[in-house]
């Protein structure tokens, strides 16, 4: 294996890689495996640029799939038996209270049963948690409690006091509001109005302004906006006590370590109230995960869309950038002879991965580059390097490539066969079965090995005197393959046959062949501080 | 992957089985006839495989079962997990699909490890965890027990937590690694 990968350029943020030594570079280049590829706009599409949709909201512990309708309802967590430990974020398992009675006290009814964390030992009764029955804690018995807690009514008031000024901002803006997020703030709507219905309580206390409002909000005409301006100033509920915050200094100062405040993390994760002491946070309910469909951000054509069942990783719609660009690989001969020499030294041990020899300036390095077509057709591949900018920076590195045409070989599943039979003896061997050098012992510029799909070209990399730094370049690779669509075909009139139309597709790659170390101080006196 | 070189080891270091398996003559196998490799799977020198904890009672059962193109590391443990159910203690087996990779110095005491799932270099793998398929492990995560990791996602750290969703193509990345290293790995002409 060589080192990092090379990685592939997206056109969103600019149609033109940049220089990859600017530090932005980095978030604009992918491995090959993360890109997507929009068939329709024939453009390569990564996880940066396009829109996501949830498809299935899943719990990550029971691997229940929650419908999207009670999704809201139970807010975004897990309403089964999924809890967070407060402490250190693991799944808490629901235990017996004493579990050596666990035999003899079956049938009696008396069991207590609480929540217990396998990593670090908390458990529910800190908090005075206890339950009755060892299922159905999430939707019975805790909801209630986070239903009463001054937090969620406050929440609920605040969804409540915004309604009037979302609701015109929605559908003012088609634009930004995707068709599933209306549906979700439908879905709210629909929620609330159940809501009020079914808790007369509440409904008699919080629901009494906000129903003023509707009603006022009725008698204005409806074409006119609601801004900011027009909504009465919110009013919190209760606000924190100054006994509380007294009481809570005077606990600070009885503190003999830093350990026994909750941590900023847990403080934040917490949605009851925050508390700093550890001995106040409560078990949460899980967090629900999702599953996501990807669209192209430009057409909206679908790119990803998952099986429904929450565990498969089978997909109904997958078009991946893998199966139609083309794969590199970048190797430097060097690092398989330094690899395998480090495995004989460290006795079989080393895997060999990620073992790179460190550049050297002023050298001259070989490198070989494989092209792996994924198309059933073969490809004509021209590579092409980015002129440095006009910096008036000498680049401190020259690379030197094949300018001529590179033709891979069509991907057949016959290749596959063949290597799940292992028939490829030789395999990879350095040195064996390629040409790698010409007649005359010289490294040669070109092809030096046709294999199945796969294609190896050698390069040249010439190392200056001043070089520092991780020698990476911008490669630009162009490559005609045969069209698949027959409509696109030019018919010949006279032959009346279909000539297959050549189509080309370009894109940018950001080649990395290695680093050279920092250099060593000249001097061996250690700076004086 | 076109560019990593073929493993080689002695040949006398290692058993090949009819269906391919290569197990370490260095492996510690207990129990053998309660393990089933799928074939093309490889054990590593000093890795350990527990197939005499097996629940209690005559009738033959099957402890530990692997997949194909599978590689238990160096130094590895895999051991059945084990609970006291209404006061009886017993192991209970372990399954693991095709394409599991197990990093160098790790402890698996998991109950179901899915298909072409990556775990790191010196993990534990907690009793009763379940791994679902395409997801992966990295290097040192303690999973604690009953640990429960959703399929394509990334677990790191300890206690190991969701760190995030891998890409859609990681089931034939990992298909294509896993059959690549097994291909690579020959013996040593002698």
């Amino acid at each position: 294996m060589s080192g990092p990968p090379v990685l592939y350029h997206c056109p969103c943020s600019s149609l033109h890689a940049p220089p990859p030594t600017l530090p932005s570079a980095s978030y604009q280049s992918h491995p090959l495996d993360m890109l997507y590829f929009c068939p329709e706009c024939d453009a390569v599409r990564c996880p940066r640029c396009v829109s996501v949709e949830v498809s299935t909201y899943y719990c990550p512990n029971c691997l229940f799939e929650v419908p999207s309708a009670s999704v809201r309802a139970e807010k975004n967590r897990c309403a089964r038996n999924c809890f967070v430990c407060p402490s250190c974020e693991n799944t808490l398992q629901t235990v017996p209270m004493d579990p050596s009675s666990s035999a003899a006290a079956e049938g009696e009814n008396k069991e207590r049963f609480i929540l217990y964390c396998t990593y670090c030992r908390w458990d529910s009764t800190v908090v005075g948690m206890t339950f009755d029955k060892p299922q159905g804690l999430a939707s019975a018995q805790l909801q209630r409690i986070e239903d009463d807690s001054p937090s969620t009514r406050e929440l609920e008031r605040l969804r409540d006091h915004f309604e009037p000024l979302i609701r015109p901002r929605t559908s003012l803006h088609p634009y930004h509001q995707t068709g599933t997020n209306a549906a979700a703030l439908a879905a709210l709507r629909r929620d609330r109005d159940r809501d009020r219905d079914s808790h007369s309580l509440r409904s008699s206390r919080l629901g009494r302004s906000v129903g003023a409002g509707r009603e006022r909000e009725r008698a204005e005409p409806r074409e006119k906006e609601k801004w900011e301006d027009d909504l009465p100033a919110f009013r919190a509920m209760e606000r924190e006590g100054e006994v509380e915050e007294r009481e809570e200094m005077a606990w600070l100062r009885g503190l003999g370590e830093v350990e026994e405040v909750a941590s900023l993390r847990q403080r934040a994760t917490e949605t009851w109230d925050g508390s700093i002491r550890p001995s106040d946070q409560r078990p949460l309910r899980l967090p629900l995960q999702s599953k996501k469909s990807k669209r192209c951000p430009a057409c909206r054509h679908i790119l990803i869309r998952p099986e429904q069942k929450a565990q498969s990783t089978k997909f109904k719609v997958k078009i991946v950038a893998s199966n139609y660009l083309p794969a590199l690989e970048v190797s430097r001969p060097e690092d398989v002879a330094f690899a395998a020499h480090a495995r004989r030294r460290t006795g079989g041990t080393a895997q060999g991965t990620g073992m790179v020899e460190d550049l050297q300036p002023g050298r001259t390095y070989h490198f070989l580059l494989a092209l792996t077509n994924p198309l059933y057709d073969p490809i004509n591949v021209r590579l092409a390097l980015q002129q440095p900018a006009e910096t008036g920076k000498k680049p401190t590195f020259a690379v030197s490539l094949p300018t001529n045409t590179i033709t891979v070989a069509a991907f057949t599943d016959a290749w596959d066969y063949d290597e799940d039979e292992g028939a490829d003896e030789d395999a990879g061997r350095p040195g064996q079965g390629r040409d790698e050098r010409d007649a005359r012992g010289r490294w040669k510029l070109g092809v030096v090995e046709r294999k199945a799909n796969t294609t190896k070209v050698g390069g040249e990399l010439i190392m200056g005197k001043d070089a520092q730094g991780d020698v990476k370049f911008n490669l630009f690779v162009t490559y005609t393959y045969k069209s698949e669509d027959p409509q696109a075909a030019p018919v010949d009139e006279k032959e009346g046959k279909a000539e297959p139309e050549l189509k080309t597709f370009a894109f940018w790659t950001v080649v990395h062949l290695g680093m050279v170390p920092p250099r060593q101080p000249d001097s061996a006196v250690p700076p004086t501080v | 992957m076109s560019f990593a070189p073929v493993t080689t080891y002695p040949k006398s270091a290692y058993i090949e089985t009819d269906t391919g398996n290569k197990v370490s003559r260095r492996a510690t196998i207990s129990g053998p006839q309660n393990i089933v490799l799928g074939g093309k799977s490889i054990i590593s020198p000093s890795a350990v495989l527990r197939g005499d904890l097996r629940k209690a009672g005559s009738a033959p059962t099957v402890v530990i079962t692997l997949g194909r193109y599978c590689l238990v590391g160096e130094g590895v443990v895999v051991r059945p997990p084990y609970k006291t159910y209404k006061g009886a203690f017993n192991f209970y087996p372990m399954k693991i699909g095709d394409g599991v990779h197990i990093g160098e110095g790790s402890v698996v005491e998991a109950a179901q490890i899915g298909s072409w799932v990556v775990i790191g270099r010196n993990c534990v793998i907690g009793k009763f965890a379940i791994i679902k398929d395409c997801a992966r492990i990295a290097d040192g995560t303690v999973l604690p027990p009953n640990t429960v990791v959703p399929a394509l996602s990334l677990f790191a750290g300890s206690p190991g937590r969701f760190i995030e969703d891998l890409p859609e193509t990681t089931q034939e990345v990992v298909e294509a690694r896993t059959k690549a290293y097994y291909n690579r790995f020959q013996p040593a002409e002698q």
